[in-house]
């Protein structure tokens, strides 16, 4: 592979690094919404109680970038603190996104700035057009030559060209040759500066050049070229060498050898130190192998397989085959003659030769698949003349390590290797951003180094992901990254709810979801889960397993499913990542382009609320569920309408005497068969007991209604009391065959983060194998005790790892953290062994419903959990600020209500109470339970249910295009809404919002969710909302306990004056430039729709669009700096607003280059002048020195068409001129006589 | 170019000059013909008596006859510093006193771009290398070189000479394979009536500098703007230098060699750097 050809490389990295920003960017959005649809799509098609334990995140826009800006460098960053972009912190660091307080005193911050988007900021080059330096990227403040915008430097004096030095070349500037060769001396200081050669042809210069013997004076010689033999005033002898009889020189053969720079062999050294033909031991005295030039092909072995490697007798080195000139006497190598030989190149690595240059992949397991183990690396191995370099790929599997093997007739011959940055990232967000299966799909399939893997586990339980192929590793110890790996991993969170139905004859039988039951949940779901990165249940990279995942309701992993998960801790001979197609990719970014991070989306901080609620509100609903009520269900009532149906048709086939009988039976049949249903109710029976029910109670009513009708109550004759009897039978009967309590079960699996076992006696492991160094993300995932040390004292070794359990015997000490408590509240009666919650208000127990906060501190890092019972320590149910070591582990969740508690059968007196018990890294144990106590206030529910949230807000405005929109709505408990669009009784309002919740487990972080369109035609739609709490009191006699909001809550939605609009796209027509390829700032104007815009581009189409770089902010859009060809283009842009409007338009527009130097068109004196006239605008200057004038210093002659010259008579003046891009000739446009 | 001066004291007689690289052959005393015995008594008189008086006077300085050539002392003196300053230039990617720095084992990489952020491309931190490196150059030898002069004048001075100096004019240029060190200073030598002028005192020290700068802006340049240089494909076509990077906290330390001469310039980049998360 060539050179050029190898740096496609750069390009492949640098779109790969821009679908990894945006991806980044948008991660945000990945509340899952794909995975939600698929849910809610299941939820309406079947049944409508499943529930997504992703919570829909609000979408707050403005708030992204600043969140991104939250998380800066210099890490935590405190509420009263501006983050922006800092012109020079106090480290000296230019351009850095970062708190007010780390900025210099006198250097420029500009607040909630990105620093892209700062003037300050802007890069450019800096160059020296005299010295031919060109700097890319450079600040203008750090510039101390010329500076312009083009961050690229796409100037024409900045391309690079052969540079022929004598006999040498040089792949350089002009300016640089200019200088290099006046630095020289060559010849008549003409520069010889080609810039139509590539690279690799100007190498090739010096060996195409003609080379012979160049005598001197007094006999002396050297080999050189023609031009630099003449230069230097010899008689060029071409194809000779010094020694060579005939030229009579002071030279003589010797058996002394020498290596040249740029050549690859080992050369015979005559006595003048001139370089002989290719070193042969067979022929140091043959005199005629000292007489002329022998080409390479003709010189000893030059078909040798290995270059002549470690040949003691030929010095005909191949470089790419086996061998270099080097020096015998450092290598200890005995060679026939001289000193120097051919080094062998070519290195071994595990028993396997490779070429010099060749590159490989090694892997510490298997990859792929999302099979990448914790704290496994990519590495690199480059075979370098002779020397095995190893190249770590970026650590957390940030980079991965492409391999091409080149084949020829089926054998490897040549392997290539290259770290490319993984783009892992981009593979989580496609989740979020597809909106149909067949997107996600195909986006999926389309994007590198990301798979679709098959979530199939039940019926209903199936659904496609986007998942890495090699899932990144994570800092699980950096504050920094916790909330985000939390809810990465937390996307496989999922919970299967398996519903049931009665079987005829009683007990439940599976309607949906049944194989979540099975071990196929776990194993899918963990897969699913280690395939996002380094969390579930998975190895490291030493194959030490760590469970980090809890399911419930179905099988654990078995043993054999972990044996192999921890297989993949081996790796897989002849396993390498291959390279992708990134085409798309490349096309989509341009040539080159290269914007950074569209910082608008970033982390929401609800992930975290959502986990503490997730966590705690289970906690509390599976208390309360063992106790819940059945409900019943749509089956159920199903088998109603089917009794009912039955029993009417019974009705029907009743014969009587008259009229009167017949009714009389009739109703008194219909009454005994919803007697009997109602009994049935009451005893829970099954359809078919229900049903035996019915019948024998309608039996026992027909006979005593057509009795009463007919003869009196006295008149029940045998057949009367047949049938009556009958019918109690069938009712007895019917009373033993039972119902069953065929409730949904749910199966969950929670995903956490992954987290070595705790100790240190494995540290060492990190330290062992010196070809594979070790690293801090290797080091912490080998125990949580192991901490990375760049320097040991005590060993005076580097970057160990080290057991920091060996001073630490003793558990963590807990306390409660202090300042951290919801409002009103406060930690009371604090021991060693725990502490109470108390309400500020008189009793000191807590309201219902309070959002309650609060914290545990222990003084040395800890895993914490919490459960409601006693239990032992692995296997208490939820994490206290998630699954990591941490000093301050904080609690969020809202307080339940004791009255609904015990109105819905829970045996609960309002004495709330939770156990915590913290681990510290080095598995020490806090020996007791520390408790919790709180208690909440009891009584009669009067309150009317509170709306904690509304989205859209109110007031907000909504989509120009749509007619309707989604609302959602959030209470402080379990509720009905309402709404209206006028304010009036609850009762009277007749649009209801959905609201599936259900008691203890509420769907959002500030409450219970109910949802539901309204229409919004109008430009401004007014609404009024209500709702009434305790929703299981409907239809009961206790209905009228429920509470009602009085007063409605207004709710306005607006549209925005005009939809979104693109007003202009630039580049929008033709332009010129000098260089093949430009800098072009692609510019979008927008007006109307939302508050923010968002745009993004593609060359392709509407079907694969790139964020722009700076957007989402302003209304004017900039991707700056798309590195284009030459050539005509057609940009497709779209945008969009919060609103979800989406505009598109394209623009058209070529790139024509221009390299032609301004021509003259016409020349003459007039007088004491001299007019030229040139072809298109040009800037000529002149002097009357030679051509090679320096330009800037030059005279001017003018700047137009016309140019005038003072002639100075008799004297030649020499004229260069140079157009607005700077094509000029190298030596004069013209020279013209003065007469 | 200024041309170098013919050394007057070439013409004394002297054992050889020290500066390793040129010998000048003594003259010898006139040839004893051995005719007159007398001459040869007369002679020997001469020289003892000679040798008494300056025995006597103790004013005889052998070593006088051991000074060297200005310009080789000053060559000799000056290129130990350049040599120096040059280590540590190549050791610390071309600052004397890096200012920010990542340490690696016990050495400290000097970042020439640097991007705080993630994901985002360099700043070229060090643009026009070349000059700086030429500047600190100049900058950490100037005094050195002012000593060698003053060494060079108390040398000659303690031998009896007198010496007269104008104002050092001392400038580096940084050049493929060397490093061309321009002294111009006018020294004027004397004793009795005979005296020597020297001015230009240039002389060149080879070095690999100027090629890894070059390779390193070619260096900086991909990563600042691509996130990556092929080094791979960069040591094929240029066998003489062996490039090798490390990926180290989210850095990339680079070591750029020159196989010959084993001089190594080493700096660091921090370009594209990902996090270790989301």
């Amino acid at each position: 592979m060539e050179y050029n050809e190898k740096k496609v490389w750069s390009y492949i990295e640098l779109s790969l690094i821009v679908i990894s920003i945006f991806s980044f960017s948008y991660f945000l959005d990945a509340t899952s919404s794909y995975f939600e649809n698929g849910e809610e799509e299941f939820e309406t098609e079947i049944y409508e109680t499943s529930e997504s334990n992703l919570f829909l995140m609000g979408k707050n826009l403005v708030s992204f970038a600043q969140k991104k800006l939250n998380k800066p460098i210099f890490g935590i960053v405190s509420a009263e603190e501006f983050v922006g972009c800092c012109e020079e912190s106090i480290d000296g660091i230019a351009c850095a996104t970062t708190i007010s307080s780390f900025c210099a005193p006198d250097a420029l911050f500009a607040e909630n700035l990105i620093c892209t988007s700062a003037s300050f900021c802007q890069k450019g080059c800096c160059y020296d057009e005299n010295a031919g330096i060109y700097d890319k990227n450079v600040l203008e403040s750090q510039c101390s030559a010329s500076w312009d915008a083009d961050p690229n430097c796409n100037f024409p004096a900045a391309d690079f060209g052969c540079c022929v030095l004598g006999s040498s070349t040089q792949f350089e500037t002009y300016g640089q040759c200019v200088i290099d060769t006046e630095e020289f001396a060559l010849g008549d200081g003409v520069v010889d500066w080609q810039g139509d050669l590539s690279e690799t042809q100007c190498l090739q210069i010096p060996f195409a050049n003609e080379k012979g013997a160049c005598v001197l004076e007094g006999g002396s010689c050297t080999v050189n070229t023609l031009e630099a033999c003449s230069s230097i005033g010899g008689d060029f002898a071409s194809g000779y060498l010094c020694t060579s009889p005939s030229l009579d020189t002071i030279c003589v053969p010797t058996t002394e050898t020498m290596c040249i720079e740029g050549l690859y062999g080992v050369y015979f050294q005559d006595s003048c130190g001139n370089e002989g033909n290719i070193y042969d031991s067979s022929k140091v005295n043959d005199q005629f192998y000292w007489n002329e030039m022998v080409p390479i092909e003709s010189s000893c072995n030059p078909n040798s397989e290995n270059g002549n490697a470690n040949d003691p007798s030929c010095g005909n080195c191949n470089l790419f085959i086996g061998g270099i000139c080097s020096n015998a006497i450092i290598d200890d190598f005995d060679v026939d003659y001289g000193t120097n030989y051919c080094r062998d190149v070519s290195c071994e690595f595990e028993g396997e030769q490779y070429e010099n240059g060749e590159s490989f992949c090694q892997y510490d397991g298997k990859i792929g698949e999302g099979d990448d183990v914790v704290g496994s690396r990519h590495w690199k191995y480059v075979c370098n003349q002779g020397d095995m370099q190893l190249e770590p790929c970026e650590d957390y599997r940030n980079e991965i390590c492409v391999q091409q093997n080149t084949e020829v007739d089926g054998e490897v011959i040549y392997r290539n290797a290259n770290c490319i940055p993984n783009n892992w990232r981009a593979c989580v967000t496609i989740n979020s951003e597809a909106e149909s299966e067949e997107e996600l799909i195909d986006d999926c399939n389309s994007a590198v180094n990301c798979e679709i893997t098959d979530i199939a586990i039940a019926d209903h339980f199936a659904y496609p992901v986007c998942t890495p192929k090699y899932p990144g590793g994570f800092d699980t110890r950096d504050e920094r990254y916790q909330e985000t790996t939390t809810l990465l991993c937390g996307k496989a969170t999922q919970k299967c709810t398996v519903y049931q139905e009665e079987k005829f004859f009683g007990g439940c039988k599976y309607a949906a979801n049944e194989a979540c039951l099975g071990s196929g949940f776990a194993e899918q779901m963990n897969d699913f889960c280690t395939a996002l990165g380094d969390c579930g249940g998975a190895a490291n990279y030493i194959g030490d397993f760590e469970k980090n995942y809890n399911v419930n309701g179905a099988p654990d992993l078995s043993s054999a499913w972990i044996a192999k998960l921890t297989k993949y801790a081996e790796p897989i001979a002849g396993q390498y990542a291959h390279v992708e197609d990134y085409s798309e990719y490349l096309q989509a970014a341009g040539v080159a382009p290269f914007g950074g991070v569209n910082e608008h989306d970033l982390i929401d901080d609800i992930s975290t609320i959502s986990q503490g609620v997730g966590g705690i509100g289970a906690a509390v609903g599976m208390a309360f569920a063992s106790t819940t009520s059945v409900t019943i269900g749509p089956g159920v009532a199903a088998a109603y309408n089917a009794v009912l149906g039955t029993s009417l048709e019974a009705g029907t086939f009743t014969t009587a005497s008259s009229t009167a009988a017949f009714s009389g039976a009739a109703i008194g049949a219909a009454i005994g068969a919803y007697a009997g249903l109602f009994l049935a109710e009451e005893l829970g029976l099954s359809p078919f007991g229900t049903l035996l029910m019915a019948v024998g109670g309608a039996l026992v009513g027909g006979a005593i209604g057509y009795t009463i009708m007919v003869t009196g109550l006295l008149g029940i004759g045998p057949i009367g009391w047949a049938i009556i009897i009958i019918g109690v039978v069938l009712m007895i009967i019917g009373a033993f065959f039972g119902g069953s309590d065929c409730d949904p079960i749910d199966v969950s699996f929670e995903c956490n983060p992954w987290q070595p076992e705790s100790g240190g006696d494995k540290c060492e492991e990190c330290n062992s194998d010196p070809g594979k160094p070790c690293s801090k993300y290797r080091c912490e995932t080998l125990g949580a005790g192991c901490q990375f040390l760049n320097y040991d004292a005590d060993s005076e070794d580097y970057y160990i790892c080290a057991n920091s359990c060996q001073n630490d015997p003793s558990p963590p000490q807990l306390e409660p953290q202090l300042g951290l408590i919801s409002p009103g509240l406060s930690y009371s009666d604090v021991t060693d062994s725990g502490f109470k919650i108390v309400s500020e208000e008189s009793d000191g127990c807590v309201n219902a419903y309070t959002n309650l906060q609060f914290g545990i501190t222990t003084e040395e890092p800890s895993l914490c959990k919490v459960d409601v019972t006693q239990k032992e320590f692995d296997e208490m149910s939820y994490n206290m600020g998630g699954n990591f070591y941490l000093y301050n582990h904080t609690m969020f969740f809202p307080v339940p209500d004791p009255s609904h508690g015990v109105s819905q059968g829970i045996d609960w007196d309002g004495n709330l109470e939770f156990f915590v018990k913290c681990q510290d890294s080095c598995g020490h144990e806090t020996s007791n339970f520390y408790t919790v106590e709180m208690c909440v206030n009891q009584g009669e529910d009067v309150f009317a249910p509170s709306i904690t949230q509304m989205v859209p807000e109110s007031g907000s405005l909504v989509s120009f295009d749509l007619d309707e929109t989604q609302v959602l709505i959030t209470t402080n408990e379990l509720a009905t809404c309402k709404w209206d669009v006028s304010d009036k009784e609850y009762s009277s309002m007749v649009n209801e919002f959905v609201c599936e919740d259900s008691f203890g487990l509420q769907s959002s972080p500030y409450g219970y969710v109910c949802e539901g369109p309204v229409p919004t035609a109008n430009d401004v739609n007014n609404f009024f909302i209500r709702c009434g709490d305790q929703p299981w009191l409907v239809g009961t006699s206790n209905e009228s306990d429920r509470n009602f909001m009085s007063v409605g809550e207004e709710y306005i939605l607006k549209k925005p004056d005009k939809k979104i609009t693109i007003d202009s796209i630039l580049p929008s027509a033709d332009f010129e430039v000098s260089t093949e390829i430009t800098s072009v700032d692609l510019q979008v104007q927008t007006s109307g729709g939302g508050l923010y815009h968002y745009c993004s581009y593609s060359f392709s189409g509407y079907d694969s669009m790139i964020p722009f770089f700076e957007t989402g902010v302003e209304t004017l859009h900039i991707q700056p700096a798309l590195n284009l060809q030459s050539s005509e283009w057609t940009i497709y842009t779209e945008c969009h607003d919060e609103l979800n409007d989406v505009v598109q338009g394209e623009t058209s527009f070529e790139i024509i280059y221009d390299d032609n130097i301004p021509q003259i068109a016409r020349v003459w004196q007039e007088a004491g002048e001299i007019f030229i006239v040139t072809e298109e605008p040009a800037d000529c200057r002149y002097a009357t020195t030679s051509c090679s004038f320096d330009f800037e210093n030059a005279t001017a002659a003018g700047t137009d068409l016309m140019h005038v010259i003072d002639a100075d008579l008799g004297r030649t003046h020499y004229v260069r001129c140079s157009d607005e891009f700077g094509n000029a000739p190298q030596g004069c446009s013209v020279s013209v006589v003065a007469i | 170019m200024v041309k170098k001066e013919i050394t007057p004291l070439r013409k004394i007689c002297l054992k050889k000059e020290n500066s390793g690289r040129t010998k000048a052959r003594c003259t010898p005393l006139a040839n004893a013909r051995g005719q007159v015995a007398i001459f040869v008594m007369v002679g020997i008189v001469i020289v003892v008596s000679i040798l008494l008086f300056f025995f006597l006077q103790k004013k005889i300085d052998i070593s006088t006859f051991e000074v060297e050539n200005p310009q080789s002392f000053i060559r000799s003196c000056v290129t130990d510093s350049i040599e120096d300053s040059e280590t540590i230039l190549l050791a610390n990617g071309g600052d004397i006193v890096p200012q920010h720095t990542i340490p690696y084992y016990d050495e400290k990489y000097n970042y020439l771009c640097y991007q705080a952020d993630y994901y985002l491309q360099c700043y070229n931190t060090h643009p026009q290398l070349e000059k700086n490196v030429e500047a600190q150059l100049l900058q950490n030898t100037q005094e050195h070189v002012e000593n060698c002069f003053n060494l060079l004048e108390e040398e000659y001075n303690s031998r009896g000479f007198s010496i007269s100096s104008g104002d050092l004019d001392y400038s580096v240029d940084i050049l493929p394979g060397s490093i061309d060190v321009l002294l111009f200073k006018n020294i004027v030598i004397s004793r009795g009536d005979s005296s020597e002028e020297y001015r230009n005192f240039d002389f060149e020290v080879l070095s690999p500098i100027y090629d890894l700068i070059e390779i390193s802006r070619l260096i900086v340049n991909d990563e600042s703007q691509f996130c990556n240089f092929e080094y791979t494909g960069y040591m094929l076509l240029y066998p003489q230098y062996s490039i090798s990077r490390i990926d180290f906290e989210r850095s990339k330390l680079y070591n750029v060699e020159h196989r010959d001469s084993l001089k190594s310039f080493k700096f660091a980049v921090r370009s594209c750097a990902f996090p270790p998360g989301i």
